[in-house]
């Protein structure tokens, strides 16, 4: 009876109101895209077209779900099986700097790539990792970790500096995004968070005998990835789909025409592409390796930096954890802060 | 009661269509697999992720199925305050237009895919992407460690280079060739290009390398002995690359290369390029590259077509760079090749 007090009574007493919006901001963002790619595609009445963006589409789904899943079980097995307050007794007793260094490195221990992130990073949270040392985790994990550092490395066979570039730019970015990140949860806690109430208290799981039992925690944590899966996929799909218009509509060469001569445009344009095409943290480098001989270095760290922290498809992901107007306060100081560093690194290393 | 009771119906039925997509997705991947649609979305490497998904999908969704057909005691119920957060989504979720907007987009990639059924990548998708001739452009330019701004021999409007790329020694061999090139399109070209030949099989070819292209240098070698370079199916990348990186030693050596035929506007008459698309992950990250060419057969090629060409390689000018030219002397149709891509091969160089 318990049990179902809570759950019949929990939603009255905290009315949601931002639900509605988001699924009426979602589709209207995908009219707008498809507009422009019918816009920019005079054979947007060609089936072929078509069939590209489906394979596109897929594709991205297909790579995605994986680490996805992978994040998804993960993090229900810290939630089942971790102590409820395993990160606030460590948060207690670590000083916050070292807890934001600790997250920046922690990439190095646990890799996930963006696609399986939201899930982990929300459930660290809500076991008490302060949101300063949690919103770092997320932007570093994608990139300081040794999968990516070595297919940066096999990317650029002639300039190793650039994988250890890209590593050390995220590591400074990722610093400084902790360091205002916790400025501002000291302010105010509810700027960052959707429901800021459900990772304050601890979790209570019943702590009778047959919860215990390893058959019951399964049935719990099952439970839970099929919640958290379906939750997170509504938006990766829909991320996946945006995404796949813009690749099979926008042509690269814009923005490396766009961006000539002027540095600042060059980073820019970089970024905004980075963050359309939403691609892996591994594979992104490659990409990269093909506009050696248009862009400056500098202008490619930011693009290998920026994309693993913040593209399409998982500030979509990102929506149901943070308020929007974090993630685009987050979306603005990671465009001030990566090309900042990128530059300052280029200065130093050539 | 009441409310408890219909609560409990809306989460089985959550949990149906849970197990419903989770099914579904796991259905997909064994259809895909069962039909060889795979090559179209990821590449071989990541095959196997993608077949695990497959299975952990299946557990999964059975998992639910089970969890929705036997509900659980309710003093045995996994409640905790932790799901508050999703039992607000699933509120939302419950909400008519929201529901059926999310319901909606998980189902869009089974819809989608069967109404425009997968297809490779095409020339649509490589006009956007830009396919490149000169991928050597990557190792060339930050060797001798110069400085931030890459160009192509001073070909590019950015004015802040600080050193040419070639050595002069190396653009007069260019000059030669494309001089060579000339009288080959003007004058009988069989008979020239034998010419060119024999003296590119005299002349000792000097492969100069540091420690970054010394893999590409022992390919050339290996290359250079033969008859007709093949550019193959599992070293696609590296052989272009490397006829790129040491085309002025290449000049006048017989090519024949396999591919689909890719134009565009920026082309002289009579111009197309064989090329095919290079994948790292999945499509999104595939990028296409090849060499351009100059049909001087009577066969008429057309977009998309699958070609083996064979010549002799030149090199000319396009867009304002130094590329490869191959003079096409001989060209048949070849069946589109079952796997559409190309990957870059991991043994290379080990």
């Amino acid at each position: 009876m318990i049990s179902s007090n809570i759950r019949s009574d929990d939603p009255a007493a905290h009315p949601s109101p931002r639900l509605p919006q988001l699924p009426l901001l979602l589709p209207l963002l995908l009219l707008l895209t498809l507009v422009g790619v019918l816009a920019a595609q005079p054979l947007a009445s060609n089936t072929e077209l078509w069939r590209t963006f489906t394979t596109v589409f897929v594709s991205i789904l297909l790579e995605a779900m994986p680490f996805l899943l992978l994040g998804i079980i993960l993090s229900s097995l810290v939630h089942v099986f971790i102590a409820p307050d395993f990160f606030r007794n460590m948060a207690v007793k670590w000083p916050r700097p070292a807890l934001v260094l600790f997250a920046a490195l922690g990439g190095i221990l646990l890799p996930i790539c963006e696609c399986g992130m939201i899930p982990v990073v929300r459930k660290f949270m809500q076991k008490g990792l302060p949101p300063s040392a949690a919103v770092t985790y997320m932007c570093a994990a994608p990139i300081l970790n040794p999968i990516v550092y070595a297919s940066t490395a096999t990317a650029f066979p002639s300039a190793p500096w650039m994988a250890v570039g890209r590593m050390a730019v995220a590591f400074f970015v990722v610093l400084t995004i902790g360091w205002i990140v916790s400025i501002i949860v000291h302010r105010s806690h509810t700027f960052l968070l959707i429901h800021p109430e459900s990772y304050r208290k601890t979790s209570t799981h019943p702590k009778n005998q047959t919860y215990l039992q390893l058959p019951n925690k399964l049935r719990h944590a099952a439970d839970h990835m099929g919640k958290e899966w379906m939750e997170t996929t509504v938006y990766l799909t829909f991320g996946a789909c945006i995404t796949a218009l813009f690749q099979i509509s926008f042509p690269r060469s814009l923005i490396v025409d766009a961006s000539w001569m002027n540095p600042a445009l060059e980073h820019a344009g970089l970024m905004t592409l980075a963050y359309l095409l939403s691609l892996c943290s591994t594979s992104d480098a490659f990409i990269a390796a093909s506009f050696t001989s248009m862009l400056a270095p500098a202008s490619l760290l930011s693009f290998l930096v920026f994309g693993p922290m913040m593209d399409l498809k998982t500030t979509l992901m990102m929506m149901t954890v943070f308020r929007k107007r974090f993630i685009l306060l987050l979306a603005c100081l990671l465009l001030l802060v990566v090309p900042l560093f990128a530059t300052i690194f280029i200065s130093i290393v050539l | 009661m009441n409310a408890n009771s219909s609560s409990l119906s809306s989460e089985r039925k959550m949990k149906l269509f849970c197990a419903f997509l989770l099914l579904g997705w796991s259905m997909m991947i064994v259809y895909i697999t069962k039909q060889q649609l795979m090559p179209l979305y990821v590449a071989p490497r990541m095959e196997w992720l993608v077949k695990g998904t497959a299975l952990v999908c299946y557990i999964l969704g059975m998992f639910q199925v089970y969890m929705a057909v036997v509900p659980a005691k309710p003093n045995h119920s996994s409640a905790c305050n932790c799901t508050t957060m999703e039992t607000k989504h699933k509120r939302g979720f419950a909400n008519s237009l929201s529901s059926c907007s999310a319901a909606i987009t998980l189902l869009l990639p089974f819809i989608l895919s069967y109404i425009w059924p997968p297809m490779p990548l095409s020339s649509q998708t490589a006009a956007l992407k830009g396919v490149q001739y000169a991928p050597s452009a990557s190792l060339k330019q930050w060797t001798s460690g110069q400085s931030s701004s890459p160009t192509d021999a001073g070909s590019s409007p950015k004015s802040d280079s600080t050193g040419p790329v070639y050595e002069p020694s190396n653009s007069s061999a260019q000059q030669e060739a494309e001089k060579e090139s000339r009288s080959n399109k003007s004058g009988q070209p069989s008979q020239a290009s034998s010419e060119q030949q024999f003296a590119a099989n005299t002349r000792a070819p000097i492969f100069e390398a540091d420690e970054f292209t010394q893999i590409y240098a022992d390919l050339a070698k290996q290359l250079y002995n033969k008859e007709v370079i093949v550019v193959t199916e599992k070293q696609y990348m590296e052989i272009i690359l490397t006829l790129d990186l040491y085309k002025e030693q290449f000049a006048g050596k017989r090519i024949r290369i396999p591919g689909f035929v890719y134009q565009d506007k920026e082309m002289e008459k009579g111009r197309f390029a064989i090329a095919r698309f290079s994948m790292q992950c999945c499509t999104a990250d595939a990028s296409p590259f090849g060499i351009l060419s100059v049909n001087q057969t009577k066969h008429n090629v057309k977009a998309d077509e699958w070609v083996e060409g064979e010549g002799v390689l030149t090199i000319a000018k396009h867009e304002n760079n130094q590329v490869m030219l191959l003079e096409v002397d001989t060209l048949r149709s070849i069946p589109a090749k079952e796997d559409p891509y190309v990957y870059p091969d991991l043994d290379f160089g080990s």
